[in-house]
């Protein structure tokens, strides 16, 4: 082989290449210049605007030494708009395999110290690769995304690598975890890849994701937006629910997508790693601080993390999407050393009623537990649903549907605690056994019911109130007649519609049991293409 | 097989192995008689047979081909055998 043109020559002007040793020396040169192929100044500029180099973020997210690099040689090979005089090495995307906590994954990074991470042909041609490698191993595939788009001048080919990597990312959905993180730039046609994905993780302040920049909707709709309240990290993570998480710094947003996958199995053949710990199901302290933990006043909130941390082994509870939608909770934790997907109305926010964000959040989520094999524990305390305009005119039906949807369809294992109220249509959504919930406990504190006390009596006697001599003494009666007959959880125990009415101290052991006892469940759909979920 | 064994609904077999679907409405005939319809019949119907179209095959882009396989349940070395039959 002789010298390009385009490579740096330095040392290597003194080698033969036709002797062996000539020829080491020039793999070795090669190596050298795919390693550094984005420019010293580019890549001081990279660490001054706090970001690290495409493989530094690999080595900050695979095992020390396990990454084995694919097509560090590749070069593009366009020859317009005189990019033929600059063939870096790579392309400007780093692709390969390696391990997270020893299991296999596949990863690609965009370089934007080359070509800015623009994706060009043989940019996409490695992804394509390496994700096709992924869903032949059947492991994750991560993709750390910072790139300033299509590269122009490849034309219409990197928009057909673009479509080559959507095709792969549904391809591959439900099958392997797929992760995105991004950590600059995501422009355009490029956001729609990280979009499909499982889990989008971003960076605070130095990530961004839009269709269209601020200079574009200047000029068409006249607002002046910044970028970062535009596509931020925070915008995405607190209002658009676009991602899932939003890191300090990128070693967090790193150390995150680890925890993720610590909770997801390779494939979705395969159980998510388990480990073999007998729980140890006697009464301790915290079970039984649960007995007094519900208020006696129903409109008094509480926050749901603290029953969650007491279920969980070691109270660790990784939260999905923690900014957004707060009303409900979403996470994973291991439940006698096996992970479970936790879905949990917060009585903190907004009551804990469920609105289209908190319908759309909690959906998602249990799609992708049951997608990957990872059993749904529900924790209800639930008004209702969010009264509004706002709500119904940005539909509330249609999007509260998907919640519906996703627990009916969801065949792992379904286990529901209702700690307080269950309230209406909301009951149902929540994990019911309606819908196909396995077990269903309730606490003794627990409302199940048509709705709450206050609104019931008003209905039911509109007429003897006004009657009434002592209107407010009647009411006052008649809310203590409703509590009694009807918001408990017996009506709903003697129907079978809750399994058992558990002490809140048992809850933990009743779980762990349950559990156990779904290990073997096994459930399926009617052979369809795909349902109709409502989008 | 007799009209004693089955009066409401009887079934004959001719040499191929088909079924006749005969029904003894009324009278009490000899087995011998049955015998002898049923031959006639099944002759009749061997005939017709001739004629009889084979059920198609379902066509190349069946809607029904495209259904979702049921998944197995996960275990270990599910993700290799699922492989070797796609």
């Amino acid at each position: 082989m002789t010298a390009q043109p385009d490579v740096p020559v330095t040392e290597a002007d003194a080698i033969d290449s036709h002797t062996t040793a000539g020829k080491i020396a020039e793999l070795q040169r090669r190596r050298d210049a795919a390693e550094h192929a984005g420019s010293d100044k580019a890549v001081a500029k990279q660490h001054e605007r706090g970001k690290m180099t495409a493989r530094e973020r690999i080595d900050g997210l695979l095992d020390p030494g396990s990454f084995v690099e694919l097509d560090a040689l590749a070069r593009h090979r366009s020859n317009s708009f005189g990019l033929e005089a600059n063939r870096p090495f790579g392309d400007g995307v780093v692709t390969g395999y390696g391990t997270i906590d020893g299991r296999p994954v596949c990863v690609f990074a965009q370089d934007f110290t080359v070509f800015g991470g623009s994706l060009g042909e043989v940019f996409g041609e490695k992804i394509v690769k390496v994700m096709d490698l992924a869903m032949k191993t059947g492991v994750p595939v991560i993709g750390i995304n910072d790139s300033g788009g299509a590269r122009i001048q490849e034309g219409v080919v990197s928009l057909a690598k673009y479509g080559d990597i959507f095709m792969r990312n549904v391809q591959a959905s439900g099958v392997i975890p797929q992760i995105s993180l991004i950590m600059g730039p995501c422009a355009g046609g490029a956001v729609y890849s990280p979009a499909i994905t499982d889990f989008i993780v971003m960076v605070d302040k130095t990530s961004h994701m839009f269709i269209t920049g601020p200079d574009v909707i200047k000029t068409v709709t006249g607002e002046d937006v910044p970028f970062e309240e535009l596509g931020g990290a925070h915008t995405h993570n607190s209002k658009s629910g676009v991602a899932h998480y939003m890191g300090s710094d990128e070693q967090d947003a790193l150390d995150y997508v680890k925890s993720v996958l610590s909770f997801l199995p390779s494939n979705n053949t395969e159980m998510p790693p388990a480990e073999e710990i007998e729980a140890d199901l006697e009464v301790n302290d915290e079970d039984l601080a649960l007995d007094t933990f519900i208020p006696d006043s129903m409109n008094q909130p509480y926050d749901m993390h603290t029953i969650i941390e007491s279920i969980v082994d070691d109270a660790d509870f990784l939260e999905v999407q923690p900014l957004f939608a707060p009303n409900l909770l979403t996470g994973f934790g291991r439940v006698e050393g096996r992970p479970v997907g936790i879905v949990a109305n917060q009585p903190m926010q907004f009551a804990g009623t469920l609105d289209i964000d908190a319908s759309e959040k909690a959906s998602r989520f249990v799609r992708t537990c049951d997608a990957f094999n990872v059993p749904v524990l529900t924790f209800v305390d639930v008004p209702g649903f969010l009264p509004g305009t706002d709500q119904e005119w940005n539909g509330i039906i249609r999007r509260g549907a998907k919640l519906i949807y996703a627990y009916c369809e969801a065949t792992v294992p379904k286990v529901t605690v209702i700690t307080r109220k269950a309230y209406g249509g909301a009951y149902d959504v929540m994990g019911s056994k309606h819908l196909g919930g396995d077990v269903s406990l309730a606490w003794p504190t627990a409302q199940i019911a048509v709705m709450g006390a206050q609104g019931a009596v008003n209905i039911l006697y509109r007429k003897e109130l006004l009657a009434a001599d002592d209107p407010e003494a009647e009411r006052a009666r008649l809310l203590v007649e409703y509590d009694d007959t009807l918001a408990n959880p017996y009506l709903a125990a003697e129907r079978g519609y809750v399994d058992r009415v558990i002490m809140p101290h048992e809850t933990r052991a009743q779980v762990v049991l349950a559990l156990r006892a779904l290990r073997t469940k096994r459930e399926s759909m009617p052979p369809k293409k795909h349902g109709n979920i409502p989008l | 097989m007799t009209s004693n064994e089955a009066p409401e609904g009887t079934e004959g077999s001719t040499e191929r192995g088909q079924q006749v679907n005969l029904r003894v409405v009324s009278g009490n005939p000899k087995p011998e008689e049955l015998a002898a319809v049923i031959a006639v019949i099944s002759a009749a119907a061997s005939a017709a047979d001739v004629e009889v179209v084979e059920p198609k095959p379902a066509p190349w882009s069946a809607p029904s081909s495209m259904h979702r396989p049921a998944m197995p349940a996960p275990g270990p070395g599910v993700w290799a055998q699922l492989g070797r039959h796609r």
